[in-house]
């Protein structure tokens, strides 16, 4: 069977520090997908891996049938691999409008354009204005996104992540520091927009993320030690060692 | 009501345009428009410059690189047809070769240095100037030196009647050029590459996140930046018919930072206003002091520590209250009128001292400020004038105080109609 996105063998070492040792990952087309794991344990880093941040230093990654290992960031992107960040990561000064409008000029073919005017494309703008309204921010569309709420910029850059038409999308920790009530806008927001993506998602929560996920996977130390359905992820004996038994009741 | 709106906008860029176009009937005097041309160049310039300050966050110290060397090829171009190389070129075009050697300059220089951000590009960028600075004194054949060169503008074919020998037909090509180049400028801000200026600026990881490899967006933004920087060049190269060293230099590129920065680099508006400003009281001070050179200097700080967003900025903070709420200016008024004149008095009580400092290095003991003469030997005339100044700087300090208390009502107020 073949893999919407798959590692293999995937190493990282900064240094001579290990940090990610020889992880293993299968992730589904359509599914959505956790990564947890202690601080610590590399889920950052193998993020920065999969997106072109960091280069490997040994193994594969490979996404739809293609190698990206070691490719630049925005050719990842352009290949359909979309990534939201841990810490907020917005165009503070654009209004909160051209943030979405900047998620999708590249997908809409505008690349590097400088005849076409923007404002004056109704096929953007309405596009836009759709996204707008699916996280929820149509009424801030004017304001500068520095200025909204936090939840508000969390929603913001799912809604940048999601705005080019990735099929795949790497949400990392989506509700972090948030209220309870904010962390149910947020999931409710994650469930809406995994209808025809694919996700994977690292998470603290874990009420979100047994309550969302198809797939868990555990990265402890560098390395995955469990990989599958909630349910037996929940009652896995190394796993439980990890977390010290004490979560997802 | 949105249509409207943007009607009325027409409506005063046109007039702005027709008052343009008829300047040169309301101020007749060389002076002035020499002057006008002088701003006219320089709004092209820092324009250009703030594409890539304000725009894409990118600092140089060496924009008047693609300024003076469009310059000197303008100048090489006026001789050339002085001495029939190619007698038909119409000089109207020479703006066209220098925005083209402009553009080839930092196409080139701008591969080389936009790999880097922040303070090392700022460092390379320095680098730059400094060598291009040393180039002009080293090539003597193309610069000739620290005279730098001239060519009469009068010359070739006369197309359209146009000889340029007085001064109001350089106004007119000036004014073409300006209003030319800032308006692709501003359309080049609400294409996609402009956005995403604006985008890299604020956040280069989120810009490569969405596609974009930002690098190629910064080499772009510094090409076309010193494309428009080279055309301003020409026009200045005409305007004086000469080129020397200093239009390359730091100097010269410190110039347009100041411009860019004091006007505000938040907005598009922000570099002309500044162009604007600071031309006029380059030539006026310059006239009327030789210390104008340290009140530049004060002006500078004082806008970057008190208004970082520029007197456009300074302007344009009062748009949310007159979208919102245009009754509550009337409660800015007295505040504003008690701080300008707080300002007045520190303005007058610190220049006329500086200007008594400044006189003791002559022999003469009378000098003229403020359309008045006093003498430095008066010890009452000294002592008038520090208690001046501090009644000046107590004055601002309080009148600030008040008007920000003032200010922050009326925000609030605002706010609160937004939570209703």
């Amino acid at each position: 069977m073949s893999y919407h996105l798959e590692l293999k063998n995937v190493k990282k070492n900064f240094g001579s520090t290990n940090i990610i040792r020889g992880v293993n990952l299968k992730i589904k087309k359509g599914e959505i997908h956790s990564l947890i794991g202690p601080n610590g344990a590399g889920k950052s880093t193998l993020y920065n891996l999969i997106s072109g941040v960091y280069n490997i230093s040994s193994g594969n990654i490979i996404f739809n049938n293609k190698n990206i290992e070691n490719l630049p960031s925005y050719e990842i992107y352009r290949l359909g691999l979309s990534r939201s960040f841990q810490i907020t990561n917005i165009f503070p000064k654009l209004s909160v409008f051209e943030n979405i409008r900047c998620g999708l000029l590249w997908n809409l073919d505008y690349k590097y354009s400088i005849t076409a005017i923007l404002d004056s494309d109704k096929k953007i703008n309405d596009k836009t204005n759709e996204i707008l309204n699916k996280i929820s921010l149509a009424g801030f569309s004017k304001e500068a996104a520095g200025l909204l709420s936090y939840a508000d910029q969390r929603a913001l850059e799912i809604g940048i992540t999601i705005a080019g038409g990735a099929e795949t999308i790497l949400l990392d920790e989506p509700t972090a520091g948030m209220s309870k009530s904010e962390t149910e806008r947020a999931t409710r927001l994650i469930r809406n927009i995994s209808e025809d993506r694919t996700i994977l998602i690292v998470e603290h929560d874990m009420g979100v993320v047994f309550d969302l996920s198809d797939t868990i996977s555990v990265l402890v130390y560098g390395e995955i030690i469990c990989s599958d359905k909630p349910i037996n992820v929940k009652n896995n004996k190394r796993v439980k060692e990890a977390y010290l038994g004490n979560f997802g009741n | 009501m949105y249509s409207l709106k943007k009607n009325y906008k027409l409506i005063l860029y046109f007039f702005l345009i027709f008052t343009l176009l008829f300047l040169p009937f309301l101020f007749t005097s060389s002076f002035a428009l020499t002057l006008f041309c002088k701003m006219g160049v320089l709004i092209i310039f820092s324009v250009a410059y703030n594409m890539l300050l304000g725009q894409t966050g990118l600092l140089s110290f060496g924009h008047a690189i693609y300024f003076g060397l469009a310059g000197y090829a303008s100048i090489h171009f006026l001789s050339g047809i002085n001495n029939n190389y190619f007698p038909s070129l119409p000089i109207f075009i020479l703006p066209f070769i220098g925005a083209f050697i402009g553009l080839a300059l930092g196409f080139v220089i701008g591969y080389l240095s936009t790999k880097r951000v922040g303070t090392a590009f700022a460092m390379i960028s320095l680098g730059f100037c400094e060598l291009v600075t040393a180039l002009t004194l080293i090539f003597v054949v193309f610069f000739n030196g620290e005279d730098g060169i001239q060519a009469d503008r009068v010359t070739g074919n006369n197309y359209f009647g146009l000889t340029y020998g007085p001064q109001n037909e350089v106004y007119y090509l000036i004014l073409f050029w300006c209003i030319f180049s800032v308006l692709i400028m501003y359309l080049l801000t609400r294409t996609p590459f402009g956005r995403m200026c604006n985008a890299v600026r604020d956040n280069q990881q989120r810009a490569e996140f969405v596609g974009y490899d930002v690098r190629k967006i910064r080499w772009m933004a510094f090409s076309l930046s010193a494309m428009f920087a080279g055309a301003a060049g020409s026009l200045h190269a005409i305007n004086y018919e000469h080129i020397g060293f200093e239009s390359v230099s730091l100097a010269q590129s410190g110039m347009v930072l100041f411009m860019a920065y004091i006007g505000g680099v938040g907005n598009f508006l922000g570099p002309i206003l500044g162009a604007i400003s600071l031309t006029y009281l380059d030539t006026m001070l310059s006239d009327m002091t030789e210390a104008w050179v340290l009140y530049f200097g004060i002006i500078f700080v004082i806008v970057i520590a008190y208004a970082p967003q520029g007197l456009a900025g300074l302007i344009l903070m009062h748009d949310p209250i007159i979208r919102n709420k245009p009754s509550l200016l009337k409660k800015l008024a007295i505040p504003y009128v008690f701080f300008g004149i707080s300002i007045l008095l520190l303005v007058v009580g610190f220049t006329s001292l500086i200007e008594l400092i400044h006189s003791l290095k002559s022999n003469h003991s009378v000098l003229k400020v403020y359309w008045i003469e006093i003498s430095n030997q008066n010890f009452l005339i000294w002592i008038m004038f520090i208690l001046l100044t501090i009644l000046g700087i107590l004055a601002c300090k309080r009148s600030y105080t008040q008007t920000k208390t003032v200010w922050d009502e009326v925000i609030e107020d605002i706010k609160l109609g937004f939570i209703k």
